[in-house]
């Protein structure tokens, strides 16, 4: 049998599951783990609708193998929040007027999240090329970038 | 080798065993997966065992040796953007990966991994190519070096041997005053597939060109090297006559087919527009050196 | 959020928004019903031929395979605008999109590798792409109740043609071609349908018309319509694409009757670009006129669709190209006439603005090149025939309200474009620079297409002072749900967190025609206004009744009845009276609300919707001369929205709005080739991304319309419809090149350019 046992950090607590080779970690983690947050949009990388951070880094769901999860820290959009509370970027979503069918929104969240880790002051057009692989067919882009400008603004 | 049957799966935690794996009937490496997965969530993963080399030691790190960077076979993308290195060493290779894909695939897609998935569109063999790059080949029996532009003929065709696995990517470190500049169709800065890409390394004493090396992409079976236009431009300035010879020598040395991303035409269009641009900056450049 | 002075107008966040973001929300794709089979569809390997014979066989032994089905193996009922479309193809394939058989299995892998193992015999047919060519004598015909291949045709007019010619002092004439585009909605086409133990039908649906699609599913899968029930959640996006239904949703039904089983059929995103409907392309063949002074004189349009393979929407997209014809100005002879002919295409369906983007690229395109003819400038000639409130057009339209020369004059002075138009500078060596302007006009509260075009309302009160909304409105994302609770919370004076509103089950709601025609806000919020007004009397008189007060002098404001500004009684707590104590009175109201429109006579005339939105655009571009890519420096919108009602909902519809309309200025094509899509995904389908958006300047024209809830008018549509018109014009400003087709891909910009003399070609002397 060519199934692999994996085991990784998911959202904080240490997880394990066990993965065809072939089987991408989008549809491990919604379908074993019931995140259904992340999204398949198209499944060929040219959407980021399954944005997951792996390690800390934004990557897409549907072209990591799932095998390649063992050993890191893995976090989705449900690994966002703040306890129950919405985290900053969420809220700052919520807030912008940045969500509309929300489809897209769970692969911005974790996009910003990973540039806001490397950039925690980006400018207009570091956000702008930061989300670049994240196709939105709703808002315009707009008041996306608004939010990940008012998530990274300091807290007074 | 029966293709839809599910493939095994091992990650080797060295390169011996990695190697030793490599040697089996219907082995291949992946490291992010993003060229593999693409065909193995169509049914397609074309191969028995699939050995993830991603995280090897020895696939990883950049350094400085002498005149050259040495880099890691499964640097990625995002950590060739990040380095110090790269970006003062080997400029055209940073434009290249500024311009490649998206920051979603950028953390995953690897230099080796773009080398030997060997797409006439791909864009950081390209600026290997324009930068005279040379891979380090591993087997278990062995290795040899080879210039990337002599690695790969044509679509998802190299020179890579059953067995073998790219394990370093050795780039020449920029002369003092080199001019690099890749350029790259389409509107977006990068998610795009290049219809036409040009990437072009140069140097030059005063105002006469010491060296040149142009590589066209997308517009032949592999990146190409633009000889004809490489030879106008060698030890001359760059006064309107050499350019516009320069410029029709490469629009002529390409062959570009038509299809969904743009007609041959078009993209002749742009392959002389692109080395023009790249020749006039150069230029300015050059006196502005002076 | 504290409660403001009035809900109208302020920046209200979704009340979806939390949940989506927190990435919680079930959307359709993500349900998992227990025992559910995954369905796929085995679709057709030709353009057109003759169907010898199907063997399932193969498909029956896969793995994991519970059913295989084909036209033989059902009632298989025509249906569609036309009766010509079925669930199966069986005798006879016409186009890619044609499904010959579904599989029903365990796993969609196994459902897809079933579905690849059908073996199907094929006669070639010739086939016909162009619709040109189907109209001529001896086409290949594509259903034999059309020997003519024209299923449809369109002939309007208003004024004397005749009269408007001769009074013309200049007339261009025009071709127009307008492309094949999607909608390429985030979340691809699915439906989960299930059969529960009395035979009822539950289907999850992606449809933006719950009700007619129950009455329509019900005929086509052989049930009652009272079997059937709609629920309909959270979606991904929709803009115009579930308006109608494809036969992947009976399928689904006919597999889940044949397994017992609820079966989820799920679009890859390649079968999303082939599968899914299209905006309609049309060859538009415009003469346009105007006197010495550039008063427009007439419009006479000749209009020609390629209808695709079987019916949908695209075919009726004329009902609205000919508002624009005849109404986007003051027009006093107009002439539109219009072929729909099959094709062994793929067809098209509705994609928000319905063939108003087509008509007013020409007829926009058109304004400037009367301009420059007459020696005006592009805004002069506007004004000059600009609509104004209380106009009845020629077609019947009226404008009860109109702020069409507001939202001129708004564009223009935020873009400068009196003085900057003709002037600017380039900003790079190698690049030209100019400013085009386009206006429009759609409908704004629905359109008469149907018997009603009205909406019900429910409205409860709770013994905690909640409203409950159920609403037969239907939310895809653009928020209307919010805008509800904000009239809502408006008129019975509570904070908006005490609102909700429910709108997703047909066994639930009341009936609503559906969403479409930009008609959410204006019906909806109408009919949610007169159920709150009647609750809100109802409290008022109780409460009277209860104190002693002459009813007049109450009002309700911040969760209380007020007498003055004194607070009197909370709401809560006179419920909770009514309800427990001598009268037992819940407090629920409802409501229907039946805009005024009027279904339009034989001739097309009539007032077809309530209110009508206006909007202009002006777009300032930058053009690459060696490169033809055209780059969008600045939008300047300005829209006539009656009011304002949710600033934060309005300025993401127009932003929205304006970006899918670059994207169909300049970089989207489905590129249909011998009937087959070339480019069937993102990688080679252009969407527009983030770093491509360019700043966008609104400005909101209030013309507070009569009968719109609290004056405002509906514009879902309204902001994707002028830009490529005005992006054109900025080209035309810039390069002095008058582009007559879509997209301006960089390619045929470049061609153009060359052909002009305006840029060299980068290949000289090759």
């Amino acid at each position: 049998m060519s199934d692999v046992t994996i085991a990784f950090r998911l959202n904080g607590r240490m997880v394990s599951a066990t993965v065809a080779p072939t089987q991408a970690a989008l549809e491990c983690l919604r379908d074993q783990f019931a995140l259904t947050g992340a999204k398949l949009g198209c499944g060929e990388g040219e959407c980021g609708a399954c944005a997951i951070l792996l390690d800390g880094q934004a990557a897409l769901g549907c072209l990591t193998p799932a095998a390649d999860l063992d050993g890191r820290e893995v976090r989705t959009v449900e690994g966002l929040r703040d306890g129950p509370a919405l985290g900053r970027i969420q809220a700052a979503l919520v807030h912008e007027g940045a969500v509309q069918c929300g489809f897209c929104t769970p692969g911005m969240a974790v996009a910003a999240a990973a540039l806001l880790a490397e950039h925690p002051a980006p400018t207009v057009e570091q956000i702008r090329r930061g989300l670049e692989g994240n196709l939105c067919r709703c808002t315009g882009y707009v008041a996306i970038v608004q939010a990940v400008q008012t998530a990274a603004e300091p807290t007074p | 080798m029966n293709a839809a049957v599910a493939p095994r799966y091992l990650r080797p935690a060295t390169l011996g065993a990695a190697l030793d794996a490599l040697g089996a009937p219907g082995a291949r490496a992946i490291a992010g997966g993003t060229d593999w997965m693409v065909d193995a969530r169509a049914g397609r993963p074309g191969a028995a065992l699939v050995v993830n080399v991603l995280r090897l030691a020895e696939l990883r790190g950049i350094a400085a040796d002498g005149a050259w960077i040495d880099l890691g076979g499964a640097t990625t993308v995002a950590e060739l953007l990040r380095d110090p290195l790269v970006r003062a060493g080997a400029p055209l290779l940073w434009q290249a990966a500024d311009r490649f894909a998206s920051p979603l695939v950028r953390t995953r897609a690897t230099l080796a991994g773009n080398v030997c998935n060997a797409s006439p569109a791909a864009d950081l063999t390209l600026a290997l190519v324009a930068l005279g790059a040379e891979i380090d080949v591993h087997s278990a029996s062995g290795c040899r070096r080879v210039p990337v532009a002599a690695f790969v003929f044509g679509p998802r065709h190299t020179d890579l041997q059953h067995g073998e696995l790219v394990v370093r990517v050795r780039v020449p470190v920029a002369a003092a005053g080199a001019f690099h500049r890749f350029e790259k169709s389409g509107t977006r800065p990068a998610l795009e597939i290049s219809a036409v890409a040009v990437a072009t390394a140069m140097t030059f004493s005063g105002h006469v060109v010491r060296s040149a090396r142009i590589a066209l992409g997308a517009v032949a079976p592999r990146p190409m090297l633009a000889t004809s236009a490489m030879a106008v431009l060698q030890d001359q300035c760059l006064d309107e006559r050499t350019v516009d010879a320069a410029v029709l020598a490469a629009a002529t040395q390409c062959q570009p087919i038509d299809d969904v991303r743009g007609s041959a035409r078009y993209r002749k269009r742009l392959v002389a527009a692109f080395v023009r641009r790249a020749l006039l900056a150069a230029r300015s450049h050059a006196e502005e050196a002076r | 959020m504290t409660a403001p002075q009035s809900w109208i107008g302020q920046r209200v966040p979704k009340l979806d928004a939390p949940d989506k973001a927190a990435g919680r929300t079930r959307y359709v794709q993500d349900l998992v019903v227990p025992g559910m089979l995954a369905g796929a569809i085995r679709r057709s390997d030709r353009v057109h031929a003759r169907i010898v014979h199907i063997d399932t066989a193969p498909a029956m032994r896969m793995p994991g395979v519970h059913a295989v089905l084909t036209a033989a193996d059902i009632d298989n009922v025509p249906f569609g605008h036309g009766k010509d479309n079925t669930p199966f193809k069986g005798d006879r394939v016409r186009c890619v999109r044609d499904e010959i058989a579904a599989v029903a299995a365990d796993t969609e892998a196994q459902a897809r590798a079933a579905c690849a193992a059908v073996v199907v015999e094929y006669e070639n047919l010739p086939a016909v792409f162009d619709p040109a060519e189907a109209l001529r004598p001896g086409a290949p015909v594509l259903h034999t109740g059309h020997p003519d291949n024209r299923p449809f045709t369109y002939d309007y007019s208003h004024g004397d043609l005749a009269t408007g010619e001769q009074a013309s002092a200049h007339i261009v004439e025009t071709v127009f071609r307008l492309p094949f585009v999607t909608h390429c909605c985030l979340g691809t086409s699915c439906i989960v349908a299930e059969f529960d133990a009395r035979g009822r039908l539950t289907l999850h649906s992606l449809t933006q018309v719950p009700f007619l699609y129950r009455r329509d599913m019900a005929a086509i899968c052989g049930l009652q319509p009272e079997d059937i029930r709609v629920l309909q959640g959270p979606i991904g996006g929709a803009f115009g694409s579930k308006l109608d239904i494809y036969p992947y949703e009976p399928i689904a039904v006919h597999l889940a009757r044949a397994t017992g089983r609820p079966v989820r059929i799920l679009f890859s995103r390649q079968e999303e670009f082939l599968a899914s409907p299209t905006r309609q392309p049309a060859r538009i063949r415009l003469r346009s006129g105007c006197d010495g002074e550039g008063r427009l004189t007439f419009r006479d349009a000749s209009v020609l669709l390629d209808n695709g393979a079987y019916t949908s929407w695209g075919a009726t997209t004329p009902f609205v190209m000919m508002q624009t014809f005849s109404s986007l100005y003051r027009v006093p002879h107009v002439r539109f006439a219009t072929e729909v002919a099959y094709t062994n295409n793929p067809y098209s369906g509705s994609f928000r603005g319905y063939g108003n983007l087509q008509a007013t690229f020409a007829v926009e395109s058109h304004l400037d090149m009367l301009a420059e003819k007459v020696g005006i400038d592009p805004l002069t000639l506007r004004k000059r025939n600009v609509n104004k409130v209380g106009d009845v057009t020629g077609q019947g339209l009226r404008f009860a309200s109109c702020g069409m020369q507001k939202c001129l004059h708004e564009a223009a002075r935020s873009a400068g474009y009196r003085s900057r138009r003709n002037k600017l500078p380039p900003l790079r060596p190698g690049t030209l620079r100019g400013l085009g302007m386009a206006s429009m006009l759609h409908v704004g509260g629905g359109a008469k297409i149907y018997r009603s075009d009205g909406c019900g309302s429910v409205l409860t009160l709770d013994d905690f002072g909640k409203a409950t909304l159920v609403t037969g409105s239907t939310d895809i994302g653009q928020g209307s749900e919010t805008v509800l609770a904000q009239m809502v919370a408006e008129v019975l004076g509570l904070h908006i967190d005490r609102v909700q509103v429910v709108n997703t089950d047909t066994d639930v709601k009341p009936w609503d025609v559906g969403v479409h025609a930009s008609r959410t806000s204006y019906v909806a919020g109408n009919s949610a206004i007169l159920a709150a007004k009647q609750a809100r009397d109802k409290l008022l008189a109780a409460a009277a009744a209860q104190f002693g007060v002459p009813v007049e002098m109450l009002t309700l404001g911040g969760g209380h009845v007020l007498l003055g500004d004194r607070e009197l009684e909370p709401i809560d707590r006179l419920v909770r009276t009514l309800h427990f104590s001598g009268r037992h009175e819940l407090l629920v109201t409802h409501a229907y609300f039946e805009p005024s429109s009027v279904a339009q006579d034989r001739g097309f005339k009539g007032n077809v919707s309530p209110t009508y939105a206006f909007g202009t655009h002006v777009v300032e571009v930058e053009v690459e001369l060696d490169s033809g890519i055209v780059r969008v420096l600045a939008v300047h919108a300005a829209h006539d929205v009656g009011r304002v009602l949710n600033a934060l909902g309005i300025e993401g519809q127009i932003e929205g709005g304006v970006v899918m309309g670059l994207g169909y200025a300049l970089t989207e094509e489905l590129q249909v080739r011998q009937g087959q899509v070339r480019n069937p995904c993102f990688r080679d389908y252009h969407l527009l991304t983030a770093p491509e958006v360019p700043p966008i300047h609104m400005r909101f024209v209030e013309s507070a319309d009569p009968t719109g809830p609290f004056g405002a008018k509906g514009v879902g549509e309204a902001p994707a419809i002028c830009v490529a018109a005005a992006v054109a014009n900025a080209v035309f400003d810039a390069t002095g090149v008058r582009f007559t087709e879509l997209p301006l891909s960089p390619e045929r910009v470049l061609q153009g350019l060359i052909d002009a003399g305006v840029a060299a070609d980068p290949l000289g002397g090759l």
